[in-house]
């Protein structure tokens, strides 16, 4: 891209790459199988994202990702209040079969072998959602939201690059910082709400995925020098999630 | 602590998520309990033998072990 483009109506990951790629076949080259592709299409379905080398456009971008992450901390607040977490689960999901959707429909491509996953692993999960909301069990369908809504962080750094960004530009910024505290609040006090045999196994799950974490955090730090950088700015809570995921099942099978 | 639970639900014809319902904890929690993979805490035990209206020593009992520590 050329400096100083301005990259203007970037509703979705592809317009943007559309935008900034004058070849068609590089949508192709594009990797969709990656994790971090799919994480980057969901949070660019809620963000308007990344305008490079005009300090108003990327102010007017910081300021809509504040906006956005306001409205997510709505959204969360009132689902807290209205006991509809799985809502906030099925909307994910539905960001994210729209995401490929729209992929299918724009562009007329045929769907990847991880969108045929992601699309199986999606409409399986948002099955056993709604058989948990029938069955009036909302626990631990919030995990799941959460982990989702994990995939979706903000990227306020963009705000501090050095003289990019006016004062309250960064202040902005700070807000994307409110989902994940809610994030936190939300999860405590989900886990108090449940039963004690849940709760002692999420403790048990939560300790697990702290400990196994640190680890993996001094594993990376001792591997580094020899050129092994597995742990990334997204890959840490996602592999907390997973290990939370995968301590719940070890928790929940050494009972007593 | 082997319990009673299960033949006290099926004297009065409840299933564990009718029970869940009445202690107020999941059904998965009481099948723990019921088969003997989760101990329940004294709060808890108290509640399910008021749920039974009996006693807590009419539904919970030690295993060998908590047996013959009783006993010696």
């Amino acid at each position: 891209m050329q400096p100083g483009t301005v990259v203007l109506a970037c509703r979705n990951q592809w317009d943007w790459r559309l935008a900034t790629y004058p070849q068609w076949m590089e949508l192709d080259t594009w990797q969709l199988s990656k994790m971090e592709r799919i994480l980057d299409i969901m949070e660019s379905m809620l963000y308007i994202d990344r305008w490079e080398g005009d300090p108003m456009a990327q102010t007017v971008s910081v300021a809509t990702k504040g906006l956005g992450s306001a409205c997510n901390s709505a959204r969360f607040f009132v689902g807290t209040r209205r006991q509809l977490w799985g809502d906030t689960a099925l909307m994910v999901m539905a960001v994210l079969a729209s995401a490929f959707l729209s992929r299918a429909l724009h562009y007329r491509l045929p769907a990847s072998a991880a969108g045929v996953f992601l699309a199986v692993a999606a409409a399986l999960i948002g099955w056993l959602f709604i058989r948990q909301l029938a069955r009036g069990e909302r626990g631990w369908m919030f995990y799941a939201a959460m982990l989702l809504f994990g995939a979706l962080p903000s990227r306020g750094d963009m705000a501090f690059e050095a003289g990019a960004a006016p004062v309250w530009a960064v202040a902005v910024a700070l807000l994307t910082a409110v989902p994940a505290v809610v994030g936190i609040v939300g999860a405590v006090r989900t886990v108090r709400a449940l039963d004690e045999m849940w709760r002692q196994t999420n403790y048990r799950a939560l300790a697990f995925a702290f400990i196994a974490t640190l680890i993996a955090v001094l594993a990376q730090w001792l591997l580094e020098p020899l050129g092994f950088v597995f742990l990334t700015w997204w890959r840490l809570p996602l592999l907390m999630a997973v290990l939370w995921g995968v301590g719940m099942i070890w928790a929940y099978r050494r009972l007593k | 602590v082997t319990n009673r639970i299960r033949v006290l639900r099926a004297e009065r014809d409840w299933s564990q998520a009718e029970l869940a319902s009445r202690l107020g904890v999941s059904r998965q929690t009481v099948n723990a309990i019921e088969t003997g993979r989760y101990d329940p805490s004294l709060p808890l035990a108290f509640l399910i033998a008021a749920v039974f209206g009996t006693t807590i020593e009419e539904i919970f009992e030690p295993d060998s072990h908590g047996a013959e520590a009783r006993s010696s």
